[in-house]
């Protein structure tokens, strides 16, 4: 599926926001995944159009970055931290729970669509830890194995707009939307 | 432990602290208008130099030494705010740009006035949502307040600011890969000299300094040069300092302090002592990159020099706890899974030598080794050097990835035997840690 419109003039603003253009590419290509939600070869080819780029050129990012996918993944991307200050806190029982209520591996995704579980090197939360990063933006700390089967209910609960990426925590959206009238 | 006003962090869990209205009613941005007031360009480098101000980043290099290296001249410079915060145990930067950007927007026009920049990037890590919102917001309202933009409140000079946000790879908190980043390349990096500070972004002359360090600037204007030099050892190690304690602490977070107090101060009248009342095994001073201590450490100051004569660093500002049930060689080896992780792949020590570490050590810990292969272990690990003498790969996060290997064999060669010999852990049955309760 094609880019939307919106997301084609969200990347060609972010062309002449930067004092170079090849600034865009990064902005451009977290701004295709929002809208698609994975950077296939077909969003590849089409942010290299937009960007007057060589697919190569982009396609060599989309390789290096963890948070730039090159396959669908679920409505809900947990990534749970399994580095240093998360494991001596317990991050390994809670990924393993985390992992048999979902019935899937690390970087798989359940039949329903609904979750992919995907391992983090350290999410700069080590004070709250264990956690676990949803959507690459919402951070839900202090996990305990008790908290994670609720945190699963809420997030299924969630109205399907609240998938995906926002660029900014579903709950704080929502309040932020809510403040404005 | 003295009396202690909190800094850096003193609107962290002000409402709204994010907001300028609150920022300015708080005294925000009078450090700003001191700079542009009564300080020539000249003048504010050498009250950085004066005040000791060292990067919180990593390195501990002079900020206001490293702002004198900038050439000087018409040409367009750039200053790179370097918040791509990724180093495992390190989570202030973090914590500033969620509850008080403004601080690090003000700093980062006071940096750009000193070395007569015009545009400042914003490299903000890619998981940080909430943090790159509210720091967006942020450079917005100083615009819209005539802080930011041309003729800076009257002074005649003129300000961009500029925000990126990244999408997972923790080599982009080394500057040169950073500035590979922003020019749309594979983050790798480049090889040095010339330094940012001569070729930097776009090739021009460029300042790369951290969330935090920035952070310190408006405040050594507003509270003078004095203040900042009382906090800490004068002349090299001094101003107030963000701990990001993490691990077996009854309570882990931000604890802000002036630099150099000591484990037992950071640990027990902070951080609440170790949990459970256990025992200290281990403390690792300065990030996940750092060099581990034994957990008799309790006088050692936290201080870049103190730490660095002991071999091991005062890096990211991150202090990690392990308590006495901790299985070493275990923890060792998530920190040796990490550096596999991220390495960039271009130097071939790092890429190769990462991934032999991790393979060596996990057998190690499953049991499937014997004495030698420690020795190869740490043999390997002794060549990815970055330092002097054995300069092999092109950035430090070949050096860094060694440090949890040497130091730990080093000081626990008896558990890392044990483990190699059964597969089991000398301390706890199998898996290395049980939390609490």
């Amino acid at each position: 599926m094609p880019l939307s419109e919106k997301t084609r003039a969200e990347i060609q603003a972010a062309l002449t926001r930067y004092p170079q253009r090849r600034t865009a590419i990064l902005p451009a290509l977290r701004a295709a995944q929002r809208d698609a939600g994975y950077l296939g070869q077909e969003q590849i080819e089409e942010v290299a159009n937009l960007l007057e780029l060589d697919p190569n050129a982009v396609y060599m990012l989309v390789t290096f970055y963890d948070m730039l996918y090159r396959e669908p993944k679920g409505r809900f991307v947990l990534g749970v931290c399994k580095n240093i200050a998360c494991y001596l806190r317990g991050a390994d029982e809670i990924i393993e729970h985390l992992l048999d209520r979902l019935g899937v591996g690390l970087n798989e995704t359940t039949g329903d669509g609904m979750f992919t579980v995907r391992p983090f090197e350290c999410l700069a939360s080590c004070g709250t830890a264990p956690v676990i990063l949803i959507n690459n933006e919402e951070y839900a700390e202090r996990l305990t194995i008790e908290s994670v089967d609720p945190l699963l209910d809420e997030l299924r609960a969630r109205p399907f707009e609240a998938a995906g990426e926002h660029g900014i925590p579903w709950p704080i959206l929502q309040a932020e939307a809510a403040n404005r009238g | 432990m003295a009396e202690y006003e909190k800094v850096l962090t003193r609107n962290v869990g002000v409402p709204r602290a994010y907001d300028i209205d609150v920022y300015e009613a708080n005294g925000g941005y009078a450090g700003l208008k001191k700079a542009l007031a009564e300080y020539t360009p000249d003048q504010l480098i050498e009250l950085v130099k004066n005040s000791g101000l060292r990067g919180r980043g990593g390195a501990g290099f002079a900020t206001g030494l490293k702002w004198s290296f900038v050439p000087k001249g018409p040409m367009q410079k750039y200053l790179v705010v370097n918040g791509d915060e990724s180093e495992p145990g390190t989570f202030h930067d973090r914590e500033l740009l969620e509850h008080d950007p403004h601080q690090l927007v003000e700093g980062a026009i006071i940096t750009c006035f000193a070395v007569g920049i015009t545009k400042a990037f914003f490299y903000i890590r890619g998981e940080f949502a909430l943090g790159y919102h509210r720091l967006k917001n942020a450079i917005q309202q100083a615009y819209d307040r005539g802080y930011l933009g041309t003729n800076v409140l009257g002074s005649g000079f003129n300000c961009d600011a500029y925000t990126i946000h990244g999408a997972g790879a923790y080599i982009c908190g080394e500057e040169s890969a950073l500035l590979e980043s922003l020019e749309g390349s594979r983050p790798m990096p480049r090889s040095r000299p010339p330094f940012p500070a001569v070729v930097g972004l776009y090739a021009g002359p460029t300042v790369v300094n951290s969330v935090e360090t920035i952070s310190n600037v408006p405040h050594i204007l507003s509270r003078g040069l004095d203040w900042y030099t009382s906090l800490g050892t004068p002349p090299r190690n001094t101003g107030p300092f963000i701990y990001s304690l993490s691990g077996h602490v009854n309570r882990p977070g931000n604890h802000e302090g002036p630099l150099g107090l000591t484990v037992g101060n950071l640990v027990n009248d902070l951080g609440g002592g170790v949990w459970g009342g256990r025992k200290m095994k281990a403390f690792i001073p300065g990030g996940a990159s750092s060099a581990w201590l034994k957990g008799e450490c309790w006088d050692v100051k936290l201080d870049f020099d103190t730490l660095g004569g002991m071999r091991t660093m005062l890096g990211s500002g991150a202090q990690i706890v392990l308590d006495e049930h901790c299985c070493v060689p275990h923890a060792a080896l998530r920190l040796a899974e990490f550096y596999n992780h991220e390495s960039c792949g271009k130097c071939t020590p790092c890429r190769e030598g990462t991934r032999w570490m991790v393979k060596i050590a996990r057998r190690i810990c499953d049991g499937q080794a014997e004495s030698k292969d420690i020795d190869t272990l740490f043999s390997i690990a002794d060549r990815i050097g970055f330092g002097p003498p054995n300069k092999m790969t092109l950035c430090a996060l070949g050096d860094a990835s060694t440090s949890c290997i040497t130091s730990t064999v080093r000081q626990w060669r008896d558990e890392w035997e044990y483990h190699a010999r059964t597969g089991t852990c000398p301390t706890a049955s199998g898996r290395p840690v049980k939390p609490l309760d």
